[in-house]
């Protein structure tokens, strides 16, 4: 029989109004809930506020009257949504290779002939004012049309003449050039030219950074060239005029020729989810988001809320049973179970809502507040966007937060003994004897799956077996005090006493357990991760050259006049103007001959011999689940040899090198002699030892290709002595010694100087490394520099180990303390008969110490053997996450803070809680509401 | 005394006892009583004689180990705990000692609580309450909260939400307890003019003086009714009397 809605409102009351009186345990709730709804809202706004809504970014894509904008991205189809791209499906079979008439034909054969095209051409360039310089990308478009809309400068005015330019406020900050002024412009292939600059682009306006208006600079480009050469310069878009909208279905039809389609009609209206092919058959490269990282991020988040529940639980059971009084009183005039468990679940309701709502309103005040205020610039915010659902979503999961914290105190109030309540009597629900039993299995289970989800990298078990873990250990924390009473016959009177007391008063204690354990699982689960992180960082750490090595690297592009060895001399003289190189090399690398080495890009790598392949590699089709499984424990399948990429215009120190000896000896790593050695006479190094075949040669592989991906690569072998380094720097993947390139007969490669390596005498000064670094820029500028030292391993996980400890102390200790605070106040009666009998003070403080030690102990105890399980498992399924086991990633326990926290924890709440009873004890006699 | 109406509370060779073997304790034997509408009947008796133990049966707070207990034409053994708690919202309300009142809630909506527990929506629940502070003479203290009210007014209130809306019955467990002698005299005549306008009434107490104002009084020991007394004439006279 229902009896509507008036039950409901006269529970509320009491709960809303209790919530009220108990300010203290209210506030430490609602902070518990709030802050972290805080935070979250705060990061939303953040995140929503940093790309343009909806509205700006139509303006932004489409300007006021264009029906689309079309970007070539990928010479086959591309999936969307109606923003951006998701990836490129590299299906081999439908690689298409089209014209620019081709492309503009088969897109009006999607929208019809109807449609009209505007196409904006990019180039990149070099933009220069009489002391700077930059690169940037630059296209030509017609701006005096619709497609002037698009780029409606917000300081200044559109181009009218060809000449003018519109500028992205970053090239203007970059440049330091405002509006009126005059800059020198080349782009590549072209003569320079004096722009004059007429306004400012939008700084979230996608394009180039520089437009001009046809004809200012570039030739009208053929319309039978190749689509992707141009589109790898910059990229070639197209508007779409005309009033017919550009519907999903022709975004679908577009996508397939490789364009990325943004259409007014689309952000106006978006399409069902479902219609949106998100998948195709072809492969998809990039974007997707691996189901084994979400599942990563689905089991960190859950145990978070699992343990953000476990934490605020015992603030609920504290106020349930301070309220137990009231709960019978309510029983008593006729509340049946349900009203009495509502009346705690509503309490947490109120809190959780009320909590999550203030916090919700501060993130959205203090997102707005840095959205509007933050400076103006490259780094500022394009619009304020408050996402209503997200943040309606982060107040119901606080609110469920609380709600859920209160479920458990909830069914155990409604359990009350009235009469027992009534006549003051301690009325202790009775626990379950189930739960121990139901925990241990559940425990059992949950390490089982975790452990073995882990081990085969099956997420999804892992984290369900690591939730799982974690109830099994608070529900059989109960069983774990009550063993503590039982062992306390034996201890002396005050500690019997408090351990006693911990284990009778379950409904209070064990909550506060759990939350001890909810923390320090969190903090030893977060320290082995990190420790083991960081192991793993170690693990792939690889130097390229001793500690305190130089590097200075010159980074020509096809902008610049190539004289290369000019660059590098002139770059090494100014740094060593600066700062004084005991030994110094050229290094040269192998890179492309002319005609055209823009274009061109080299790969090298060394073959392993067939016994030494991964079987999977073999395959002349897909791997089966069995092979991949296999291919797993194989170490042939480890990721090994590198291939090495040389393109003479993105060279840093990871291509091709070739060297005679002398940079290998500079670069000083352990057997730098015996490499530069085997150099000398001829032998190629390499740091893959599978790639040595059996008669000591290394099988290399050289392979040209089209830098745009178009055409069939080059590709020739040369077989070579070989020498294998321990250095693990992809540097080290293939050295080749001097003229070996001589020996190929359809390439033509040539080395080029890249840079210098030298040494110092002593280390250099933080200063010294700066204006040496300085000199080299202006010493080649515009030509772009690096200069670099080699630094020693450092570890970056320090202060984030300490903050992760300090939180967990911080919330043990807070959990303890809600319980000892309670036991001190319910024990009162019993203190007060124990100091009647003659028990002095320091009996009292002994009690009360006794009774946090019992708390945080078991709680650290329990806590920690669960966080290193779970560390485990997290780092164990991270190891899993790639294709095979990834053997750097190794769990490593951080013995160190697992043991200050274990130790420090009890420490702390035992002296804080007989620190803190001399002053407790007169105040608890005032009642205990 | 008006004559007395129909059987409101009927117990019928109640017996309760707590723990098993050694350590049974029998807080209630074979008792059997009756209350009627329009009467009022104290319980007296020593400590430990279960005087607090047949209230809380009474009222189906508690279960009795056999016997029946009938209340306003229920068998209370027959219901579960559902309809025990409707039938304490609806038919009995308990006054004890002290912690009577919620403290989160005013005046008002203590003594409205069991209404809107039953199902009467916030506004007649309110009119009813305030009908039953009127009925117990503080209809102006409705919107003070508890701590704002002295322990006599919060007995008031107690007995204005024991009779609230269609409760007949009320369970008093020492409700002068905690009251000095003026001050319990006091809530003893509100008692005794609620009963006289149509209620029952069970009490509890220690003190003759308060038992006085009851139609008669039970005596309990080791669970035992030992005696029982026959209604009391005019106990407003034998206090002018009384020098003390
Ligand atoms: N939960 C219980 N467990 C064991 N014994 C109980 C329990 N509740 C009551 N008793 C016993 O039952 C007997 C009657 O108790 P009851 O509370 O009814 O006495 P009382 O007459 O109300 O006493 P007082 O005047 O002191 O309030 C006592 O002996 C008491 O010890
Ligand atoms: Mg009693």
């Amino acid at each position: 029989m229902s009896r509507g809605a008036a039950p409901w409102r006269a529970v509320l009351r009491i709960a809303r109004r209790d919530a009220a009186r108990s300010r203290g345990r209210t506030a430490l709730i609602a902070v518990m809930v709030g802050l972290p709804v805080l935070a979250a809202v705060v990061i939303v706004v953040l995140l929503r506020s940093s790309t343009p809504g909806d509205a700006l970014f139509t303006r932004l894509m489409v300007g006021e009257v264009t029906q689309a904008r079309l970007s070539y991205h990928c010479p086959a189809a591309i999936v969307q949504d109606v923003r951006q791209s998701v990836g490129c499906s590299y299906d081999e079979s439908r690689v298409q290779d089209p014209t620019l008439a081709e492309i503009e034909d088969d897109v009006r054969a999607v929208l019809g002939d109807d449609a009209g095209l505007v196409r904006l051409d990019g180039r990149r360039a070099l933009l220069t004012t009489t002391d700077r310089s930059s690169r940037a990308g630059y296209g030509e478009v017609d701006l005096l049309g619709p497609v002037g809309g698009v780029f409606e400068p917000v300081v200044g005015d559109l181009p009218a003449r060809a000449g003018e330019v519109l500028i992205s406020s970053w090239l203007a900050e970059d440049l330091g050039v405002g509006v009126g002024e005059e800059l020198g412009l080349r782009a590549v292939g072209e003569p320079e030219q004096r722009v004059r600059v007429t306004g400012m682009l939008h700084p979230f306006v996608e394009g180039p950074d520089v437009l001009a208006l046809p004809g200012t600079l570039l030739p009208t480009a053929a319309q039978d060239v190749d689509l992707a050469p141009l589109a790898a310069q910059w990229g070639v878009e197209w508007w779409v005029t005309g009033t017919d909208p550009v519907t999903w279905d022709h975004v679908v039809a577009l996508n397939d020729l490789g364009l990325l389609v943004r259409s007014r009609a689309v952000l106006a209206d978006p399409p069902p989810r479902s219609a949106m092919p998100l998948h195709t058959d072809g492969e998809l490269v990039q974007g997707g988001t691996s189901a084994r990282t979400a599942l990563l991020v689905a089991a960190v988040v859950g145990a978070g809320l699992l343990e953000a529940v476990l934490i605020v639980g015992p603030a609920f059971a504290v106020g349930a049973r301070r309220s137990s009084r009231e709960l019978a009183l309510l029983a008593a005039h006729g509340g049946d179970r349900r009203d009495l468990r509502r009346l705690v679940l509503w309490n947490g309701v109120v809190i959780g809502l009320g909590a999550s709502v203030v916090a919700a309103v501060l993130g959205v005040g203090a997102g707005a507040a840095l959205v509007t205020w933050l400076p103006v610039g490259a780094g500022a915010f394009p619009n304020l966007v408050v996402p209503w659902l997200e943040i309606l979503g982060l107040i119901a999961l606080g609110t469920g937060i609380a709600a859920a914290a209160a479920w458990l105190p909830a069914h155990r109030a409604c359990r009350v003994d009235v009469v027992a309540a009534l006549s003051g009597r301690r009325a202790e629900a009775a626990p379950h004897h189930g739960v121990p039993v139901v925990g241990l299995v559940l425990l059992g289970i949950g390490t089982a799956a975790a452990v073995s989800g882990a081990l085969r990298a099956q997420s999804g078990f892992a984290v369900a077996g690591v939730l799982l873990l974690l109830v099994g250990m608070v529900a059989t924390s109960g069983a774990v005090v009550t063993l503590l009473g039982r062992v306390a016959r034996w201890a002396p009177t005050a500690l019997r006493f408090a351990l006693r007391d911990t284990a009778r008063q379950r409904g209070r204690t064990a909550p506060a357990v759990a939350a001890v354990i909810a923390a320090v699982a969190g903090a030893t689960a977060g320290l082995v991760f990190l420790t083991s992180s960081d192991h793993h960082d170690r693990l792939t750490w690889a130097p390229i050259a001793a500690e305190g090595t130089v590097h200075i690297a010159v980074h020509p592009d096809e902008l610049d006049d190539v004289d290369r060895a000019g660059l590098v001399a002139r770059a090494g003289a100014a740094f060593e103007d600066v700062a004084p190189l005991a030994t110094s090399a050229v290094v040269r690398i192998l890179t492309v001959a002319e005609p055209d080495p823009a274009s061109m890009s080299l790969s090298v790598w060394a073959e392993r011999p067939v016994e030494a392949m991964c079987p999977v590699w073999l395959l002349e089709r897909q791997a089966t689940q069995q092979e991949l499984a296999d291919a797993q424990d194989d170490p042939r399948c480890e990721p090994g040899g590198s291939v090495l990429s040389s393109n003479p215009y993105s060279v840093g120190f990871g291509s091709v090198l070739v060297d005679d000896g002398t940079v290998v000896r500079t670069l000083g790593l352990p057997e730098a002699g015996e490499a530069a050695a085997a150099l000398a006479g001829g032998a190629v190094l390499v740091n893959d030892a599978a790639a040595l075949w059996a008669d000591g040669t290394v099988h290399l592989t050289f392979s040209v290709y089209d830098m745009d991906g178009s055409g069939d690569p080059h590709e020739e072998e040369l077989v070579l002595p070989g020498h294998v380094v321990g250095a693990r720097g992809s540097l080290y993947g293939v050295v080749l010694p001097m003229g070996a390139w001589e020996r190929l007969e359809t390439l033509d490669l040539v080395p080029v100087e890249a840079g210098v390596v030298g040494t110092t005498t002593e280390p250099l000064a933080r200063d010294t490394l700066e204006a040496a670094t300085q000199a080299v820029a202006d010493a080649i500028g515009p030509v772009a520099s690096g200069v670099e030292v080699e630094s020693p391993w450092v570890t970056g996980q320090d202060v984030t180990m300490l903050v992760v400890v300090a939180v967990a102390v911080v919330l043990g200790l807070a959990a303890t303390w809600i319980a000892v605070g309670l036991a001190a106040a319910e024990s009162r009666a019993d203190l007060a008969t124990l100091a009647a009998v003659g028990a002095s003070p320091r009996t009292r403080r002994t009690v009360a110490g006794a009774q946090a030690g019992a708390i945080a102990g078991t709680g650290v105890v329990l806590g920690a053997v669960a966080g290193l399980l779970l560390g485990a498992v997290f780092v164990l399924v991270r190891r899993g996450q790639g294709f095979s086991a990834d053997p750097t990633w190794q769990v490593v326990l951080p013995w160190a803070e697992v043991a200050s926290v274990v130790i420090g924890l009890p420490a702390l709440a035992v002296g804080a809680a007989m620190l803190l009873t001399r002053s407790r004890l007169p105040l608890s006699l005032r009642g205990s509401a | 005394m008006t004559t007395l109406g129909p059987v409101l509370l009927r117990l019928a060779q109640v017996t309760r006892t707590h723990g098993h073997g050694e350590l049974t304790v029998h807080a209630l034997r074979s008792v059997d009583l009756e209350v009627r509408v329009g009467e009022l009947v104290a319980v007296m008796g020593p400590s430990g004689s279960g005087k607090s133990t047949l209230l809380n049966i009474a009222g189906g707070l508690d279960s009795p180990t056999s016997g029946t207990v009938s209340l306003a034409d229920a068998q209370l053994s027959g219901l579960d705990l559902k309809a025990r708690a409707r039938l304490r919202r609806r038919s009995v309300g308990y006054v004890f000692q002290d912690f009577n009142l919620i403290p989160a809630l005013t005046a008002a909506e203590n003594v409205s609580l069991p209404r809107e527990l039953d199902g009467v929506s916030t506004r007649p629940a309110r009119v009813e309450a305030l009908a039953a502070l009127a009925d117990v003479g503080i209809a102006e203290l409705a919107d003070r909260f508890p701590d704002e009210l002295s322990g006599g007014q919060q007995q008031r209130v107690a007995i204005a939400r024991a009779l609230v809306g269609p409760r007949r019955l009320v369970l008093a467990d020492e409700p002068t307890g905690a009251l000095d002698s003026v001050t319990g005299e006091d809530v003893m005549r509100v008692l005794r003019a609620r009963v006289d306008a149509g209620a029952a009434g069970l009490l509890v107490t220690h003190e003759a003086r308060f038992a006085a104002w009851a139609d008669r009084t039970v005596f309990l020991r080791d669970g035992v009714v030992v005696d029982s007394t026959g209604p009391r004439p005019d106990v407003e006279a034998l206090l002018t009397l009384d020098p003390a």
